[in-house]
């Protein structure tokens, strides 16, 4: 399967270098596009730009899951800081993350990431025993500051709570960091996220970018609360209104993970062990 | 955001795999020792055994798959609570050799614990080998997640070697779940006793297959041990009724009405796959010993899947249904048959022993412990 990612990523890398064509605004900065731009990926979230400032967003795949939307409002921008360009913007986004554990395929994964309580469904006198998920709602709120145009720095930073509104607040599911990332609103409390990203334009059908990415969730698992990820890509426009994008991400996290140790004669002791793990990212995306 | 661009291809990609495979064939199995050795007896010329599938320290909560509750999840609390009750009964009887079924080393269901280390620490046992048999890294089924469950044998004496043999896989799941599925495996240890070494095997097969795997499992069980030179011992939770059986199905603590599907109900017993056992090993209970009445047999059931504080679709409370654990030992050795029983209840007396039990196994897992000292010479 690896090697069919890594296919797919050559194919796209190769399709992308043939392309000749105008740059497109810089995704996840500061930066707004023009007022009425819409935009969306496979993966990434279909984004609405309202007006000159103020654009919403959501994932539509995600949003089956877990209903959610955001707001991007960019409050302030200016030039000269230091021979730059700058932006700044506020975000605000609000989801449903109780959903995927509360429903059964095709709505949910209740049974799969969590209980799905047959026993209590039958109506019978088993107090206790069923650990499902009660209502909750994440608001989110964060920041984030470009420096720059086409050689630009992003700084980003944002903090999520999953409020409960009826119900049990269900366990950290202790898996995959993306995933685990996800729903840490809802398994863990809160979630917070501090983000540098650095973008350039190499050419004018190919931009650069890298990403560093802290993230701490709430104290509900026995497992390390902190998560750091790197992602390496490009985006690759090919007309103006589609571009596609590739790069590789890698996440270190504690997923519960242990090594045996051997303690030199023969005996050995568990020693825990954060996990890491790369992902190759591939999206096309269709801007209009 | 990226992560949730990447969640859809983390399953496919990750660096650390889905499940890890036992390797086929034989295997070395890891070894663990005491922070605190305590001494033990040199050259015995009988050892204290008990075998006992703990339930990963479940105790008597009703799990998802025994379809009489649905917890997926302990805490370290609780895990902790139980493993107190566990080790407790485990100095109570203070074996030389404990044969575990059903002991995690770092699954998410029972909070991380390290239960073979909980073992050393809190008894005189002080060597320990782990077989592991399911070891996946994320179980989306209940939300199960990261799963490190095996078996164990612990001893007073030094493990100077220990290999886990392979079973054989079922063949009748579908290609979704058989990666995640657990991996049965025969545990087989040398333990020194200074004069001379016994071997030791742990062994637990196969409960829910439909395609005759146990039978195989409990096959090449027999083989293995048939096959061993010098003094053996062999215990587990064989999830097979003794050949003398007077009741096969229609158990207390079986549900008369399907709740949890089919994935975990009961396939007919073939209790006949056992009697080579009784016939060429020495049995910690002969069969005559069990009796031919369904009171006698009672005496030496060793499991239920209802805890006494549950009631089953009539309102019967749970009590032991069935045995399914058992003890046997190399023929040439035996067993003193005052000591070998069944530890079913709190105030039972062990054996024809003075012993009474002080610890309630009902309330400690969904097996009960089996017991006995084996006689080497």
């Amino acid at each position: 399967m690896r090697r069919l990612c890594a296919v797919a990523l050559g194919l796209g890398l190769a399709w992308g270098g043939a392309a000749q064509a105008e740059p497109q605004v810089p995704r996840e900065s500061a930066w707004a596009p023009a007022e009425g731009t819409w935009s969306v990926g496979v993966f990434n979230p279909l984004r609405w730009q309202i007006t000159s400032t103020v654009a919403v967003e959501a994932h539509p795949l995600a949003f089956l899951a877990a209903p959610h939307a955001g707001v991007d409002w960019q409050v302030a921008r200016g030039q000269g800081l230091l021979g730059q360009d700058w932006a700044l913007a506020a975000r605000f986004g609000l989801a449903a993350p109780a959903w995927t554990l509360r429903f059964g395929l095709p709505l949910g994964l209740k049974g799969y990431l969590g209980p799905s309580c047959q026993v209590a469904d039958t109506g019978e006198d088993r107090p206790d025993t069923c650990q499902g998920t009660g209502w909750a709602v994440a608001p989110s709120a964060g920041g984030r500051f470009t420096w720059g145009r086409d050689g630009l720095l992003t700084v980003d930073a944002d903090v999520a709570a999953g409020i409960m509104l009826s119900g049990d607040r269900p366990a950290p599911l202790d898996t995959y960091a993306p995933l685990e990332l996800a729903v840490a609103p809802l398994t863990h409390g809160w979630r917070a996220h501090l983000g540098l990203r650095t973008e350039h334009r190499l050419a004018p059908w190919a931009r650069v970018a890298a990403e560093l990415d802290l993230y701490r969730v709430g104290d509900r698992s026995r497992l390390s609360p902190w998560t750091v990820s790197g992602w390496l890509g490009a985006d690759f426009p090919l007309s103006d209104g589609f571009a596609l994008t590739a790069g590789v991400i890698w996440f270190n996290a504690d997923q519960g993970a242990i090594d045996l140790v051997d303690d030199g004669d023969g005996y050995v002791r568990v020693a825990r062990v954060r996990s890491n793990d790369v992902y190759p990212t591939l999206d096309a995306l269709w801007t209009w | 955001m990226r992560w949730i661009v990447t969640a859809t291809v983390v399953a496919l990609c990750a660096c650390e795999p889905f499940a890890q495979d036992v390797p086929a064939g034989t295997s070395e199995a890891p070894r663990f020792r005491a922070a605190q050795i305590v001494p033990a007896p040199a050259d015995p010329a009988a050892l204290r055994v008990m075998a006992w599938n703990i339930k990963y320290a479940a105790g008597r909560l009703p799990f998802w798959f025994d379809c009489w509750g649905d917890r997926v999840q302990m805490s370290a609390g609780e895990v902790h609570a139980h493993l107190a009750g566990l080790t407790g009964l485990i100095r109570e009887a203070d074996p030389d050799v404990l044969i575990v079924s059903e002991i995690e080393l770092n699954s998410r269901r029972s909070a991380y614990v390290d239960m073979v280390r909980a073992i050393l620490r809190d008894t005189d046992l002080n060597y320990a080998a782990y077989f592991r048999t399911w070891d996946s890294r994320y179980i989306p089924s209940e939300g199960l997640g990261r799963m490190d469950l095996g078996n164990a044998i612990f001893s007073k004496y030094p493990i100077p070697k220990a290999e886990r043999i392979r079973q054989a896989d079922r063949t009748d799941l579908d290609a979704l779940t058989e990666p995640f599925y657990i991996q049965r495996a025969i545990g087989r240890a040398t333990v020194d006793l200074g004069a001379q070494a016994v071997t030791v095997f742990a062994v637990h097969t196969e409960a829910y297959d439909e395609d005759g795997t146990k039978q195989k499992q409990i096959a090449q069980i027999f083989e293995v041990a048939r096959a061993t030179e010098g003094a053996w011992l062999l215990g587990g939770d064989f999830n097979e009724l003794p050949p003398t059986a007077l009741q096969t199905e229609g158990f207390l603590d079986e549900r008369t009405t399907a709740v949890c599907g089919e994935d975990f109900e009961q396939p007919p017993y073939t209790p006949e796959v056992m009697a080579p056992f009784f016939a060429e090993f020495a049995a910690w209970i002969p069969l005559d010993r069990f009796g031919d009445t369904p009171e006698a047999q009672a005496r030496y059931f060793t499991h239920t899947v209802l805890g006494p504080d549950e009631v089953n679709e009539a309102g019967v409370p749970g009590d032991w249904s069935r045995t399914l654990d058992y003890l046997f030992a190399s023929p040439g050795t035996g067993w003193d048959a005052d000591s070998t029983d069944v530890l079913q209840r709190a105030g039972q007396r062990v054996g024809g022993t003075d012993w009474t039990l002080q610890a309630d196994p009902l309330r400690l897992s969904d097996h009960a412990p089996v017991f006995g000292i084996w006689r080497l010479r």
